[in-house]
């Protein structure tokens, strides 16, 4: 009865039921007089209507129902108030819930992820430890962070920055920053300076667009040596200028190389025999062990398994004669690995000599290229160096 | 003495030009085509059949032939009825 009596504040659910009696009319007219609205009434068959009522006036139904011996079977249920029901049973399905909720809402509250968007020069890792020496790093509850200071702050801190917007943006604290850009500084090079040789040769060419030669083709030049001097004009009114201009010479690289008639080798012979052992302290426990057949071998250990093997490859002694035609084009191949690539290459000499048991090969490359590169004016030591010209 | 108040109410409407159906608890039936009937002032469901319907009222029991019956509701003094009728018949004529 009392759980009858609850269910009279469920205002929003309504049953289907079926009930059976011998007049189902007389079970009508009771519910019409005692104030209860039913819908939807429906015959079966004529024992049986099936009608829809309130869930708030159970109680009186079934008081009805018991005075006139009606059978009643809900069938269906519908509303508000029985998902109420189950809730209840459920609550804490319903905890669960409003706990997802609240954490999800309590945890956006805070700043997770800092996205920083840089151009060219400032590095977003550098940008990201120096917002954390201002204090702001992943894990501050977003109303501890204002974004305008933080601006003023980096833009202060960085002079390359032209424009930058930092924005909470949902649990992401944003960066964005445009960079100044700086005019390019046209490097002018006016200084006075000579040309000078930074390599020994012969001249074979001089060009000069500012400065005077003082070299002519056919020269000898040491490095060091003044090639095109920092002046121009007449005698009486020399300025100077920032020499310029190409001086190719002629160069020499030379190398040699002593290679013995007889090299004598050892050559595997591709027969081997494997020994497999354990070693305990000093001794060693063989599980495998054959008399080595070979009269010349290598000895190969293997020592890091627990089980040791030790691999006998038969070899063979073999003389591989000199060869002098090998040895001069690798000697070739070493000068070039060494050259520039704007050196080129005019002549190759070879000379090889025959000694006691060896020959020695001598190979020079002569090459063309520009030797001048800039050095500075002294001008006393120029002067004296012209004097002694 | 019942009969001769109920005539005194009649004259009285009759004559103040009243509405009958509320002074004189008379039904009021509202037939929608034919597959709604509304009636105000019923005296309640006498037979509920498959084929016949009957209301009592104070005009005396009404019943309602056909099929498919169904009472949408049933509450105060109002009851609506749908189905597929066939005749709507005032059973106290005589």
């Amino acid at each position: 009865m009392k759980a009858m009596n609850n269910l009279k504040k469920y205002k929003k659910g309504s049953i289907t039921m079926e009930i059976q009696s011998l007049i189902p009319e007389k079970f009508i007219n009771l519910l019409w007089k005692n104030g209860i609205v039913a819908k939807n009434i429906k015959k079966i068959n004529i024992t049986t209507v099936v009608l829809e009522v309130k869930l708030s006036q159970y109680g009186e139904i079934s008081k009805i129902a018991k005075r006139t011996n009606t059978r009643v079977k809900i069938i269906r249920r519908s509303g508000m108030s029985f998902f109420l029901i189950k809730l209840k049973s459920r609550y804490s399905l319903l905890l669960g819930v409003v706990l997802f909720g609240s954490i999800i809402y309590y945890l956006s509250t805070f700043v997770w992820n800092i996205e920083i968007n840089t151009e060219n020069y400032i590095s977003p890792y550098e940008l990201r430890n120096q917002i954390k020496a201002f204090g702001v790093k992943p894990g501050l509850r977003k109303k501890n962070i204002d974004v305008y200071e933080l601006e003023n702050k980096i833009t202060r801190a960085n002079d390359e920055i032209m424009w930058i917007k930092a924005r909470i943006d949902g649990v992401k604290l944003k960066i964005d920053i445009i960079e100044r850009q700086s005019p390019p500084i046209i490097v002018s090079n006016q200084t006075p300076c000579n040309l000078v040789a930074s390599k020994d040769g012969i001249v074979t060419r001089v060009f000069t667009t500012e400065g005077t030669a003082i070299v002519i083709a056919g020269d000898v030049v040491q490095k060091g040596d003044i090639l095109v001097k920092g002046e121009q004009g007449k005698e009486e009114s020399v300025y100077p200028v920032h020499a310029q201009g190409q001086v190719i010479v002629k160069t020499f690289y030379e190398e040699t190389k002593e290679v013995l008639f007889n090299n004598i080798s050892k050559v595997k012979t591709g027969n081997s025999i494997s020994n497999l052992y354990i070693k305990i302290g000093n001794k060693k426990i063989y599980l495998k062990n054959t008399v080595i057949p070979y009269s010349n071998y290598d000895k190969i250990e293997n020592n890091d398994k627990i089980i040791k093997k030790e691999t006998y490859n038969e070899t063979q002694e073999k003389n591989i004669p000199g060869d002098e035609v090998k040895a001069k084009d690798e000697i070739y191949a070493n000068i070039l690995k060494n050259l520039d690539k704007s050196v080129k290459v005019i002549d190759k000499i070879y000379n090889v000599k025959k000694d006691k048991d060896k020959y020695i090969i001598k190979v020079v490359v002569v090459a063309q290229e520009d030797i001048a590169s800039e050095g500075k004016i002294v001008p006393e030591e120029n002067s004296v160096s012209e004097d002694k010209k | 003495m019942d009969n001769k108040f109920y005539k005194a109410k009649e004259i009285i409407a009759s004559r103040l030009e009243l509405p009958r159906d509320i002074l004189l608890d008379l039904p009021k039936i509202t037939i929608l085509s034919n597959n709604e009937i509304n009636i105000e002032n019923h005296k309640g469901v006498v037979i509920f059949e498959e084929e016949e319907i009957k209301i009592n009222s104070n005009a005396g029991p009404i019943s309602i032939y056909g099929k498919n019956f169904k009472i949408l509701f049933i509450g105060g003094n109002t009851i609506t009825l749908s189905g597929n009728f066939k005749s709507v018949v005032y059973e106290s004529y005589e």
